[in-house]
């Protein structure tokens, strides 16, 4: 073989070996499956955010709630979370503000019922998601507020 | 040149290539090591953290707020006779430290009115992961008495000095008797 011969036969050789190197990742990164990462976890946060929110919002109906025990105005508030869902309730200092009868575990507890009754209420059983945020009062005595939400 | 000489290293290359490609790609989708792979959980770890701070600085910034309204209303009650060197800031920052130090001792207000909680830390711990987020809890408020206008009274009276939320969580005028140290002539 002539001398010139030979540095095109290199010069094709190198351009054929890139050629099949880059075949190779092609192929490898084509025809291997999509490498998708589920995040399944749950990263939202939109109860934590409204509990804040709706703390800020009636800090003083909560603080004159509390000093006269009465909950009234303060429920008809909780009502108006609507995209909370139907079962969720408003623990303050355990006085339990409900919301479309949807009840905690401990007022069933507290009178009696059992599962096997025809009124019982399977909400009860329920896993809830809770929120818990603690605000100073008047005094700098601390008030509690759970925010429960039925885990669906 | 042999054509040995070019083939037997570009061949050595090439395999050596095309196997370390495969090994790393292989490894690297191996279902195993994906399902271990969560950002999940530290985004929330993450966002909780913020969230809890967020709740935590609304505690202070209530609180301050509270003490500032009763400092208001011993500041009325409590002012002394006054003269033209009296500091009407002072006398009320010392109401207010006082007031705010019986809930934690560690307080501390500068006479921008300005309680410093000092740092909170959060904590996002996993198997991978240590992060500590630090919040520095630092509330400032814009003074309800109005400490200028005070330092301009010359007379004897009653003065308004700013309204506040009474415990009953109404608006409430606060009113000072405001009486001046008169330099003997003689």
């Amino acid at each position: 073989m002539k001398k010139g011969s030979e540095s095109a036969l290199t010069m094709i050789a190198s351009v054929l070996l890139l050629i099949v190197v880059f075949m190779v990742y092609y192929f490898f990164f084509i025809l291997s499956s999509p490498n998708v990462i589920e995040i399944n976890e749950n990263i939202e946060h939109g109860e934590n955010i409204a509990l804040i929110n709706f703390v800020r919002l009636n800090y003083n109906l909560i603080l004159n709630s509390t000093r006269n025990n009465d909950y009234a105005e303060l429920e008809k508030e909780f009502a108006k979370l609507h995209y909370l869902g139907d079962c969720v309730n408003l623990d303050i200092n355990r006085d339990v503000l409900r919301k479309n009868g949807c009840l905690v575990e401990e007022r069933y507890a507290v009178r009696g019922e059992a599962p096997s009754q025809a009124t019982f209420n399977r909400d009860v059983l329920a896993e809830r998601e809770e929120f818990t945020i603690q605000i100073p009062d008047y005094d700098n005595q601390i008030i509690e507020i759970k925010l429960r939400i039925k885990d669906e | 040149m042999n054509k040995k000489a070019i083939a037997t290293p570009l061949f050595a290359i090439f395999i050596f290539i095309i196997l370390s490609t495969s090994i790393f790609l292989i490894k690297s989708r191996e279902a195993g090591d994906i399902s271990e792979f969560s950002i999940g959980n530290t985004q929330t770890g993450i966002i909780n953290s913020y969230l809890q701070s967020e709740k935590d600085y609304l505690f202070y910034e209530k609180l301050v707020e509270f003490n500032e309204y009763i400092s208001v209303k011993e500041f009325a009650e409590t002012l002394p006779e006054i003269d033209s060197s009296f500091d009407f800031r002072q006398h009320f920052l010392g109401i207010l430290e006082k007031n705010l130090k019986e809930y934690n001792p560690t307080i501390t207000v500068n006479p921008q009115l300005n309680a410093d909680f000092g740092k909170k830390y959060y904590y996002v711990n996993n198997e991978r992961l240590n992060l500590t987020y630090e919040r520095e809890m630092s509330i400032t408020k814009e003074p309800i008495i109005d400490f200028a206008h005070l330092e301009t009274i010359k007379e004897n009276g009653k003065y308004k000095i700013g309204e506040i939320l009474n415990e009953d969580m109404e608006p409430e005028e606060i009113y000072a008797d405001i009486k001046i140290k008169y330099k003997p002539i003689f």
